[in-house]
């Protein structure tokens, strides 16, 4: 009886609750960018664009996510092969090990990096202890510690995609290609890596989308020529009290990330809705 | 539709406030809703404000942490106001502010007895401190004489932590360093402290908040920071810290009490915050912590005298100038992260 209910109103709790906790609040925050001062129109859409500064913040960003999503994906891909490759056993290892960061607070996960990246932080303190170097090495507040801080925050989302796309391949295809003579190298470019290709772009489009509203991580372990639209739409809406700007600078940023998806929609679908 | 957000956030607000009701307290208890920052400061301000006021028959103080100016506004706009007391930094309640807030009742606060300047049509002081230099005291043998030293990377190297945001004074520790008067401060040259932070912009930690403060300069990441009085005297004392501070140079600010247009209890709230800047209750919470009174009649703690900011007006303080800075805090934020955000 449980589960007839369950089927019964299926997905539609989920959804009402998605609508009401963000597409509610996410369409008013955006609709305050045309409202806000009253009668306002296109004219906090102006203002932003023509301001050389969200530029900035906006090439921050892209900047970071396509690192982060180039290095995710090349891990996040091989990663994947390996547990396709594993057995049973270490292949539960490899997937606890992926899933372990998502377990963990966004905000404890880069809190952490900053204990272990600052100059008075683990890793100066072996090189200093071990006689690598004299002073320490400044890691802290750098591109280098925003990006390793985000590619292991966002690894999962490129692993589980690319190892959705090769359980689903037929392992009868590599043999066939090897008894047709090509090498093991050959193979895997020629036949593997093509049929798994899609899992890869899946993965690719979810981490530059979700790269693009990165916040916390970017603001502890980033530079100031390190952050995100994200800090500047806060700083907006707390401290100028301009929610027509923030309103605009959100605005843009969603587009952006729609724009992306739809972009990734085919390969999204193939993993995610099959 | 555009006040659904606001809805929202006002009755989840509420639902909180409820939530913290004291046990005990009837269902016609009317909730007086009193909003700090929380942490020690709130301990202080229950124990010796909130504790010995003499609440009107059937009312009770409930407090809530976590001040948020763009909450304020979005409760006032969308007439579900649930906060009664609001205390505020010095950068909220100016007149700019008056949409937000109700007039102060001066009938019952007595502000003949605050210190001038502290007292304004929409917000009364309830607390003066200072923005301050603290220094790490296994890196820095020297004590630092002033913010010229603080910008001084031969004689002081190392790393220094300021308040990231554009009008918590990091302009201003620029242009004191760079030799302006006090007193000459505003309208701040925004072109001359650009120009000075420039000379130290590669040796600068942005700190987002308070207890960031602390343990930036406490680990020794960093050699100095400049931080509120109250966080580099929590750095020493309570935490124990390898870290000391000195006054000269100081920028005094205070935390503010006002009251958010449309509360319900506006004759409460007025008494609430009379209670609060009185000759008695003003004084005691620098027993704990140390905040300065804004009542010239009130008494300190003899034990914090010499941690108050108060008690070094004689080694040279500048005063934020909070009308200046309201009415400029859009080119101060523009200015601001154009300037942090460009790569050297």
């Amino acid at each position: 009886m449980g589960s007839r209910f369950f089927q019964a109103i299926g997905v539609w709790p989920l959804l009402a609750a998605l609508a009401i906790l963000f597409f509610l609040p996410a369409a008013v925050i955006i609709a305050n960018s045309v409202t806000e001062p009253p009668g306002a129109g296109l004219s906090n859409f102006r203002r932003v664009l023509a301001d050389p500064t969200f530029f900035r913040f906006a090439m921050n960003t892209v900047k970071i996510a396509i690192i982060v999503s180039i290095f995710t994906g090349v891990i996040g891909y091989f990663y994947a092969y390996a547990m396709y490759r594993a057995g049973p056993a270490l292949r539960a290892f490899l997937l606890t090990c992926a899933l372990l960061p998502l377990w963990t607070s966004l905000l404890v996960r880069s809190f952490a990096w900053s204990v272990i990246l600052r100059d008075t932080g683990i890793v100066n303190w072996l090189l200093i202890s071990a006689g690598v170097v004299d002073h320490p090495i400044g890691m802290m507040r750098t591109l280098f510690a925003v990006t390793i801080g985000m590619i292991q925050i966002l690894l999962p989302f490129t692993i589980l995609p690319a190892y959705t796309s090769m359980r689903r391949f037929d392992s009868n295809l590599i043999a066939a290609a090897r008894s047709l003579g090509a090498s093991p190298r050959r193979a895997f470019w020629q036949v593997f890596f093509p049929s798994t290709q899609v899992g890869l772009a899946a993965g690719l489009v979810l981490v530059f989308v979700l790269s693009l509203g990165y916040y916390i991580t970017p603001v502890l372990l980033g530079g100031p020529s390190d952050q995100p639209v994200a800090v500047l739409i806060t700083a907006q809406i707390t401290s100028q009290l301009d929610w027509g700007a923030a309103g605009a600078m959100s605005a843009i940023v969603t587009a952006a990330v729609l724009l992306m998806l739809a972009v990734g929609w085919n390969a999204l679908k193939k993993i995610f809705l099959v | 539709m555009r006040s659904g957000i606001r809805h929202a956030i006002a009755v989840g607000a509420s639902a909180l406030a409820l939530a913290l009701t004291p046990l005990g307290s009837t269902a016609a208890d009317k909730a007086l809703v009193w909003v700090d920052g929380g942490g020690a400061f709130h301990d202080a301000m229950q124990e010796y404000i909130l504790d010995t006021w003499k609440a009107p028959e059937g009312f009770s103080v409930v407090p809530v942490a976590g001040t948020d100016n763009a909450k304020l506004r979005a409760m006032v706009e969308a007439n579900r106001v649930v906060w009664d007391v609001y205390n505020g930094d010095n950068t909220w309640g100016t007149d700019a502010d008056g949409k937000w807030l109700e007039p102060l009742d001066y009938s019952v606060i007595p502000r003949d007895e605050i210190i001038a300047g502290f007292a304004g049509t929409y917000r009364v002081a309830n607390t003066i401190y200072s923005i301050q230099l603290a220094y790490n005291t296994d890196q820095v043998k020297t004590p630092p004489s002033g913010w010229a030293d603080f910008f001084d990377l031969q004689k002081y190297p190392g790393k220094r932590a300021v308040m990231d945001y554009s009008a918590g004074g990091i302009f201003e520790i620029a242009l004191l360093a760079d030799g302006v008067a006090p007193d000459a401060l505003y309208p701040l040259d925004i072109d001359r402290a650009i120009a000075k932070l420039d000379t130290i912009k590669p040796s600068l930690v942005f700190w987002q908040s308070g207890a960031q403060s602390e343990e930036l300069v406490g680990s020794g990441e960093v050699a100095m920071v400049m931080t509120y009085n109250a966080r580099a005297y929590d750095a020493k004392v309570a935490q124990k810290m390898p870290v000391d501070y000195i006054f000269a140079g100081q920028i005094l600010a205070a935390s503010y009490l006002s009251v958010p247009k449309g509360s319900r209890y506006v004759p409460q709230a007025m008494s609430l915050i009379a209670h609060a800047v009185s000759a008695e209750a003003n004084g005691m919470p620098s027993n704990d912590l140390p905040l300065a009174p804004s009542n010239a009649k009130a008494k300190v703690s003899e034990a914090m005298a010499p941690d108050l900011p108060t008690s070094h007006l004689e080694e040279g303080y500048a005063i934020f100038d909070d009308q200046w800075i309201a009415a400029n805090s859009a080119m101060l934020e523009e200015r601001y992260q154009a300037w942090k955000s460009a790569s050297q």
